[in-house]
């Protein structure tokens, strides 16, 4: 837990010093307007919600792959990879630890985007659960932190995997109904969208903010954590079996 | 002149081998081609929700040449990854100016922008039931892709005083060029300054000439829009020019360029 706490703490003295950490909120503005447009091209006001949600998690999402990808790949160039297949505490632990401190400092779209839609489109979002909007925000931050390890471990394995970990961006924001809510999507997609934790997330958040009662809260919430839950094992499971086989075979500076 | 050609061709070369290292058939085509497809068909969708069959169209049509122009636009973020191979202190060391190796080693983005469109259209368009005068593609897009081309060239020239705020630069600049070069909705819908705005950077007026060519107008106008996106990139190249001249070549006097990591 200290090692975490220390990687946590790293990433986020990096990150505030790093502009390319910055990349992910500074875009966040021409998207929330790309989104606003097509809502107010179409006159369809009712979809604000959509509209400022899609960019919010776009940002999140993209942080958690790009950082996770970035962190391996940084470690591997300045030789440290090698020293956590040494150390006692496991390289899965260090690197969520260090995608979890830029996702919270991601978690700055929120206002970015509010801030965006009231200046650009004189937009302001009125809420009606804040708490449970709150609960579903920070919970959908800790399944992307968890879920995002699974596309991270990949680049443990072969340089060119961070190829294949960027492939996971915009599938996953498809799936999960960031935009479009899944139940316009055709049937078959359906079934495979519910095993994304985005999909029930962003569901949550859209009827959080606009609907006056909000239907099996526990289950829905229950949902994300599960499967949240399902990405974080299988993200650190994964990062086990990788850094197990890369010692073995000898290969962890050769790849 | 010669010497400068010379690098650029070279440079060509060493961008040309890094691009062909950098992927795996296996990582093209479900690596990094899944991955462009995807955020296609993601703006795309958006017309299941607003829009129906005509922002599916009109998304499908923009987002495509959004991508292409997605590598070639990227340039400027490369002047990072040479701080990372330790070639830039050797740039920054070397006589010559530094735009042709840049110049050189981005050029291959054009082709392969413009190949991916290509692919990716032939792959979805009839899965999205699209039917367009799809032989314009490779000429609308060209325009396009040179456009970006001059404006990442000059966002090079930027970053290489700052690669560490390249990847952020870009990012914006594409998206900006995005949000508002008629990818998802015609720019016509923006206030007339930001009009002006896109009317200076690359999609604008590509996109322009190109849906009327994609729709069967294949007028003077429609070429001309795709002359003024040509002359859009130009422009930019021109101004990279200057901007590795003015900020590059300043700062290797005055030591100002940032070696230190």
């Amino acid at each position: 837990m200290r090692a975490a706490a220390a990687a946590f703490r790293m990433q986020l003295s990096l990150a505030l010093r790093t502009p390319n950490y910055w990349m992910v909120q500074i875009s966040t503005v021409p998207q929330v307007i790309l989104f606003l447009s097509v809502i107010d091209a179409f006159d369809r006001p009712d979809l604000t919600t959509h509209a400022l949600l899609a960019p919010t998690l776009i940002a999140m999402w993209g942080t958690a792959l790009w950082t996770g990808g970035s962190v391996v790949r940084d470690d591997r160039w300045g030789g440290q990879i090698e020293n956590h297949a040494a150390a006692p505490t496991p390289y899965g632990v260090a690197v969520v630890a260090r995608v979890a401190a830029v996702v919270v400092l991601s978690m700055l779209v929120v206002p970015i985007t509010l801030v965006t839609a009231r200046l650009s489109y004189g937009l302001d979002l009125e809420v009606r659960h804040p708490g449970l909007l709150v609960v579903v925000v920070l919970l959908t931050a800790a399944a992307i932190t968890a879920t995002g390890m699974i596309f991270s471990s990949l680049t443990i394995l072969s340089r060119a995997a961070i190829t294949f970990q960027s492939s996971a961006s915009y599938p996953l924001l498809l799936l999960g109904g960031v935009f479009v809510p899944l139940e316009l999507f055709p049937d078959w997609v359906q079934p495979l969208g519910r095993l994304v934790f985005l999909s029930w997330s962003t569901d949550l958040i859209r009827d959080a903010v606009t609907e006056a009662s909000v239907a099996d809260v526990p289950v829905r919430l229950l949902a994300i954590v599960v499967l949240g839950g399902i990405g974080f094992v299988a993200g650190q499971w994964l990062v086990r079996v990788i850094m197990h086989r890369v010692r073995v075979t000898g290969e962890i500076s050769t790849i | 002149m010669t010497a400068a050609l010379r690098i650029a061709r070279n440079s060509a070369y060493v961008g040309y081998a890094e691009v062909l290292a950098s992927y795996t058939w296996k990582s093209w085509l479900f690596g990094w081609l899944t991955r462009v497809a995807a955020q296609i068909l993601f703006f795309t969708a958006m017309g299941l929700l607003v829009g129906g069959d005509d922002l599916i169209e009109y998304a499908f049509i923009g987002n495509i040449v959004a991508m292409a122009a997605l590598m070639p636009l990227g340039t400027g973020a490369d002047t990072a990854w040479e701080r990372g191979l330790g070639t830039l202190p050797l740039l920054v060391a070397a006589p010559r100016s530094m735009l042709p190796v840049f110049a050189g080693r981005s050029s291959f983005y054009i082709v392969q922008g413009l190949g991916e469109s290509l692919v990716i259209y032939a792959l979805l368009a009839p899965v999205l039931g699209i039917s367009k005068d799809w032989w314009w593609l490779p000429a609308g897009v060209a325009a396009v892709v040179l456009g970006a081309y001059g404006l990442g060239l000059f966002i090079a020239s930027l970053a290489i005083r700052k690669p560490r705020a390249g990847n952020t630069t870009f990012n914006l600049v594409f998206y900006t060029a995005v949000a508002i070069g008629g990818v998802n909705v015609p720019t016509a819908v923006f206030p007339g300054w930001v009009q002006s705005l896109a009317d200076v950077l690359p999609l604008h007026h590509g996109l322009l000439g190109l849906r009327a060519l994609l729709d069967g107008d294949a007028g003077m106008e429609a070429f001309r829009q795709l002359g003024i996106e040509v002359v859009v990139g130009t422009f930019w190249f021109v101004l990279a020019l200057a901007g590795f001249r003015w900020f590059a070549e300043g700062g290797r006097r005055d030591g100002s360029i940032d070696l230190v990591e």
